[in-house]
């Protein structure tokens, strides 16, 4: 999963993911993280859906 | 039976990344109540798995579905999109052009090269911004250290290749752009 880039061993130290690899969780991950929260005012900016999302008292 | 059950019910381990990184927003209903500049962006959250990634992406607006006027920034955790910051203070950055609505996919795919670590410099690169106004969506990789030549164009050449974008970009240096505004000439171009 985690690319060694040059074989030289160091690079295995680095997590590198491929494009095609992280792309594999676009539809694993649908809900909002748990712990994430956000104030009404931008969550009507840039929520898809604001129905749900936690809010911040601000 | 027992043991799938307690698998199903585990949550599954998470695919950690080499840096957290922070969403910020700057929103523009915001912008126009407030004189200061940069007083009106705020950070989102901050992810450091894969999994966490995708969740916040999943249920935000992608450029196309922003508002005019709105920036969204993707940086390396404690590093603030602002000139002002000290590791960004030496910097610049690259910047792609996109009509209207166009600039969903590249703007993924920058996200996805900075995360996955895909580039040489990464160690160079700050973060990224999307500024989505009437006419165009700009995708900007901002950088550490604007005098090293050589990272910053071999990040300029990688980004080009992730886009399969053909134009010409430029490379444009923060002091430059503080000092001249949009008189800012690029530095160096691939």
């Amino acid at each position: 999963e985690i690319q060694d880039k040059d074989g030289d061993g160091y690079e295995l130290t680095i997590k590198r993911y491929s494009r095609d690899f992280l792309l594999k969780f676009l539809e694993l991950c649908t809900n909002l993280p748990e712990e994430f929260e956000i104030a009404s005012d931008i969550a009507d900016a840039l929520m898809v859906s604001s129905v749900n999302v936690p809010r911040e008292s601000y | 039976a027992k043991a799938m059950a307690a698998a199903a019910a585990a949550p599954p381990p998470r695919h950690p990344l080499e840096h957290s990184w922070t969403f910020w927003f700057d929103n523009p209903s915001a912008k126009n109540k407030q004189a200061a500049w940069g007083s009106s962006i705020r950070p989102i959250f901050t992810f450091s798995s894969v999994e966490d990634f995708w969740s916040v992406y999943n249920n935000v607006h992608h450029p196309s579905k922003l508002a005019v006027g709105a920036d969204f920034h993707c940086f390396k955790n404690k590093i603030e999109p602002k000139w002002e910051d000290p590791v960004c203070a030496n910097g610049g950055k690259w910047t792609v052009n996109f009509s209207r609505g166009k600039s969903d996919t590249a703007w993924l795919y920058t996200l996805l090269a900075m995360i996955g670590e895909q580039f040489d410099y990464g160690d160079e690169i700050c973060g990224a911004v999307v500024n989505v106004r009437a006419r165009q969506e700009k995708i900007s990789i901002w950088t550490k250290n604007a005098a090293n030549e050589v990272a910053q164009v071999s990040i300029g050449k990688q980004w080009k290749e992730f886009l399969d974008y053909n134009e010409s970009i430029g490379f444009i240096f923060h002091d430059d752009a503080k000092k001249l505004d949009r008189g800012a000439k690029n530095r160096y171009s691939v």
